[in-house]
């Protein structure tokens, strides 16, 4: 049962079940992180990132020149000057 | 005129928002899985711990992706040659929700297996699902890309 004073005094032992607690809960947390299989773990974490980055970086340099191209033609419709006033200008 | 700064602005907005989805609803809110709850099952007090650790960094990337795509939107906004389409925009953020969903789903899914959509029962029919959404968003995206008039809201905020 939680007791005010043991939280004020930060002294329940769930409270210290981190990474970096020095308590029996925290050093397992710490093991099962910085383990053998921290590589696989991270890349896990990391590599759908770097390929969603290399994917935003194509998109930057290149790809969208070619979706631009392929219009459809309600779009190219849209694009033909018509009787409106005028266009807005930058 | 290029619409390129603003399509890849969008899409890493797109990417950090969809993986904000994916870690704020499915993570924490609904915690149908963790990061690494197909190896490690959140079933003890330690394991969720170590998953916690995990989703921490899965949700740092997520901010690095999110604050990379304000980047390129504040780039793109500043050019002037840039039409500033809502439709594209939009387009963008939906086609990099659907592209996070798709590589996410394959790399750490089906490829790593290191979580499942929902672990409990037949998580292939869930998987599938989570990668259909990613390829129907990507689709909706594009087609919104591709069906935006160029001369709709290019208004630039300076003119």
């Amino acid at each position: 049962m939680m007791d005010l004073r043991d939280l004020l005094l930060l002294r329940l032992p769930l409270i210290f079940a981190c990474p970096v607690c020095e308590t029996t809960t925290g050093r397992q947390v710490r093991e099962g992180i910085l383990n053998a299989d921290f590589p696989f773990h991270f890349a896990g974490a990391i590599l759908p990132f770097a390929v969603l980055t290399g994917i935003v970086a194509a998109i930057h340099f290149s790809v969208p020149q070619r979706i631009a191209r392929r219009r459809t033609p309600a779009a190219r419709a849209l694009d033909r000057p018509g009787p409106t006033p005028e266009e807005p200008t930058r | 005129m290029s619409s390129r700064p603003l399509i890849s602005a969008g899409v890493a907005l797109g990417i950090g928002m969809g993986g904000f989805v994916d870690g704020i609803v499915f993570h924490q809110i609904l915690q149908l899985h963790n990061m690494l709850s197909s190896r490690l099952p959140p079933t003890t007090l330690v394991n969720v711990e170590i998953n916690m650790f995990w989703d921490g960094l899965f949700h740092a990337f997520t901010w690095l992706m999110t604050a990379a795509g304000l980047a390129l939107l504040w780039r793109a906004v500043r050019r002037r040659d840039v039409p500033l389409s809502t439709w594209v925009f939009v387009g963008s953020l939906i086609t990099g929700w659907g592209l996070f969903n798709l590589v996410e789903g394959l790399i750490d899914h089906q490829l790593l297996q290191i979580h499942h959509v929902y672990e409990l029962g037949n998580h292939f029919l869930w998987d599938m699902l989570f990668l259909a959404s990613g390829v129907v968003l990507i689709l909706m995206g594009l087609t919104l890309i591709q069906a935006a008039p160029s001369t709709v809201g290019t208004v630039h905020p300076d003119s």
